[in-house]
């Protein structure tokens, strides 16, 4: 291998990557890392204008056309009850097959953090050993105890607020912020949960109760989904890499589209070849390469790297690259609260609850959920949308209507286990490829019976507990059974101890390529019980980047 | 004669996605229906609020949105005179806002329930976000810079 101009060269500035280029910037390692999106500016939010409801995040990447779709399951005629609908149109997919919305994913410097809702939950321990205990998925070969002092830093660094008294999640430590108050609107549905003998909690979230480090706190506009102009919220950008970019040993450059890995005789990845800002083909070497580029886009740039060294893409010499891909299984319920709430104040997701949410928790099924307000990642936060989505007709009885509704909307959004299978897979698009002639990621997705179940359950309970919470007409639901909409990926580089079973190793490093490491969701055996994965992402970086030096240390790199 | 043909058919492609701009007569029948969508009342209409110079704007710009509205505003027009022998404009509130229904109730993919749908939603997108109809909900945006520090407690008494 030829001399590296970096120590570490990373792939991707989310989660996975930003956090570990701060990792290893703590050591002193020389980190490059290539962001195919922009560097945003919080001041490029548009939350202090008058047509804000309007605006959505201000998405400036150049390339957009990133993924294709398998085909798509029929659909059931006995689960009419659980498709998406609204009162305006009925069913919102009007065919007999599942269809597909979006995959959530944003590219730029802090990856989806920078839409993120500020979510910060560890995984239930229960949910890590899943083929133990249950034969299905696969158990992550780390336990949570292994994992807690990372998940602890990670808390730190991006200045996690939340409650005490978990006792599923031991803690070595407090959370580093008091938790949120939970908003109005919210104590109406903590009431709902209470009635049926629920319990909603305060959800630990990467959002500012007070100032810290350098930071100002939180004022409850509702609207992290669109860009935080205030900085409050812990996205990637302004926490992880700001820190590893002000050690002074990490380097960004955006705007920079990896086309390949180039992988060389001796079991390394000698070269990483890139496309930069002005379209000029461009290489560089690092003593070590981490791809961080989240579960549909990591094994699309694996299996596209092939060559004489790999011919099946680089570390799927086990056939897993690609495999086992896990989705978010979501149910919404939104509806009318019978008093007035001005319920588009708070953060977005201030609670949670976790009585379904071990694995073995709802009754005969494996897998579990969780339930939490939601309005918010609804978008019934502003006049426009109730305008034109909550409330029916025109004239002055329309008009009379938002005076009566606007602020009484309340939503609770439920997110369950998704359970891996055959049908459910990345691979490479045989026809569609990007401006580079790089075939784009083709997602097949495919929902099993107890995926359907899980789903049937949440939106019973969701049901519930909004009328037990007051909400008098439901107007909108949605849901996965009909539509995938997916911001939430996993498990396509699964990690194991066995390199037949897993693409990586225990401590993310590929089985046969000596210097390659994957850092993103694709790691996950398992998805969790509908817990938001940011967190965990983090923390198994800032393992990643402890390891890393460890082999440094040691001459082992 | 092949590149004839070709050019023939191509003029009149770029004709129809190229169409004239809003004449007198469909620029009132718009007014009027932002005026039957958002109406005056205790509180200004669409028309007090700038919404049809919005819309007018717009289609100034963009020949689909030029396109829809001149066919749909021949629809609302054709419709009038099956009811009443006149122009929609010249129509009574309880008349234009039967014609909105039957648009709105006309098949999924039509012509009329395709224009009043984009008409509708656009009327309310404008309207709604002018910060002049925020009072009347009581809503104190945009969410920046001040956020709603009061998300704790009950909402505030209306003005």
């Amino acid at each position: 291998m030829g001399k590296s101009e970096f120590d570490a060269v990373i792939i991707g500035a989310g989660p996975g990557g930003g956090a570990t280029a701060w990792g290893l910037t703590r050591y002193g390692f020389k980190v490059l890392v290539l962001e195919a999106g922009p560097a945003y500016s919080p001041s490029e939010y548009n939350l202090d204008r008058t047509d804000w409801e309007q605006s959505a995040f201000p998405d400036r990447s150049k390339h957009k056309e990133r993924y294709t779709f398998g085909p798509f399951q029929k659909l059931g005629t006995r689960l009419t009850e659980i498709r998406s609908w609204n009162h305006l149109e009925g069913y919102v997919n009007k065919t007999e097959y599942r269809t597909a919305n979006a995959y959530n994913h944003m590219r730029g410097v802090g990856g989806s953090s920078l839409i993120f809702s500020g979510e910060a939950q560890r995984l239930h321990p229960g949910a890590m050993q899943m083929r133990t205990r249950f034969g299905v998925a696969a158990d992550w070969p780390l336990s949570y105890a292994e994992l807690e002092p990372y998940y602890c830093l990670a808390e730190r660094i991006i200045g996690v607020a939340g409650p005490s008294g978990d006792s599923v999640r031991y803690r070595s430590e407090p959370y580093p912020l008091p938790p949120h108050q939970l908003s109005y609107g919210s104590t109406k549905i903590a009431e709902g949960f209470r009635k049926l003998g629920l319990t909603l909690t305060q959800n630990p979230v990467a959002i500012l109760s007070r100032p810290y480090d350098n930071r100002p706190e939180c004022n409850y506009c509702a609207n992290c989904v669109r860009g935080c102009p205030r900085t409050d919220k812990g996205s990637v950008d302004v926490t992880f890499i700001r820190k590893a970019v002000d050690s002074g040993f990490c380097s960004i450059r955006p705007d920079c589209r990896v086309t390949a890995l180039k992988a060389g005789a001796s079991d390394n990845i000698t070269e990483v070849q890139y496309i930069d800002d002005t379209g000029a083909v461009k290489s560089v070497k690092g003593r070590i390469v981490i791809v961080s580029c989240g579960a549909i886009e990591t094994p699309r740039l694996l299996l596209a790297s092939k060559g004489r060294y790999a011919p099946d893409g680089v570390g799927n010499e086990s056939g897993h690259v690609g495999q086992h891909f896990m989705e978010t299984i979501y149910w919404f319920s939104v509806g009318m609260h019978r008093d007035p709430l001005d319920s588009f104040r708070g953060i977005p997701v201030d609670g949670i609850c976790w009585d379904f949410n071990a694995p073995d928790a709802i009754p005969d099924m494996i897998g579990g959920c969780r339930f939490s307000p939601s309005v918010a990642e609804t978008n019934l936060v502003g006049p426009v949308n109730y305008a034109k989505r909550a409330v029916k007709g025109w004239g002055k009885e329309h008009k009379k209507a938002m005076r009566d509704t606007f602020g009484k909307a309340l939503a609770i959004v439920a997110m369950g286990e998704s359970l891996p299978n055959k049908k459910s897979y990345i691979d490479l698009d045989p026809l569609k490829k990007d401006d580079e002639g790089i075939a784009l990621a083709r997602i097949h997705t495919f929902l099993e019976e107890m995926d359907i179940r899980r789903i049937e359950f949440m939106s019973k309970k969701t049901r519930e507990v909004l009328a037990a919470s007051g909400v008098e007409n439901i107007f909108e639901e949605y849901s996965a059974y009909d539509i995938f909409n997916s911001s939430h990926v996993f498990g396509t580089c699964r990690m194991g101890s066995d390199p037949r079973q897993s693409a990586i190793d225990r401590h993310c490093r590929s089985h046969r390529w000596q210097n390659l490491f994957i850092v993103d969701a694709s790691v996950f055996p398992s998805s969790g019980g509908g817990e938001s994965p940011s967190l965990t992402i983090e923390a198994l970086a800032i393992r990643t980047s402890d390891y890393i030096n460890s082999l440094a240390k040691r001459g082992e790199l | 004669m092949g590149a004839g043909l070709l050019a023939t058919s191509g003029y009149l492609f770029l004709e129809v996605f190229r169409p004239s701009q809003l004449n007198h007569r469909e620029t009132k029948t718009i007014e009027a229906l932002l005026g039957t969508l958002i109406p005056d009342d205790e509180t200004p209409g669409a028309l007090k609020l700038g919404v049809s110079e919005m819309i007018l704007s717009k289609a100034a710009t963009q020949n689909k949105y030029r396109h829809i509205i001149k066919k749909g505003s021949e629809w609302l027009d054709r419709e009038a005179g099956k009811l009443s022998s006149t122009d929609f404009t010249a129509l009574r509130e309880e008349d234009r806002d039967s014609i909105v229904a039957r648009a709105i109730e006309s098949p999924t993919d039509s012509l009329p329930r395709n224009f009043l749908e984009l008409m509708r939603a656009d009327a309310f997108e404008f309207y709604y976000s002018n910060p002049r109809s925020w009072a009347q909900l009581g809503y104190n945006g945009p969410p920046q810079p001040n956020g709603f520090m009061d998300y704790y407690k009950p909402r505030s008494p209306r003005l």
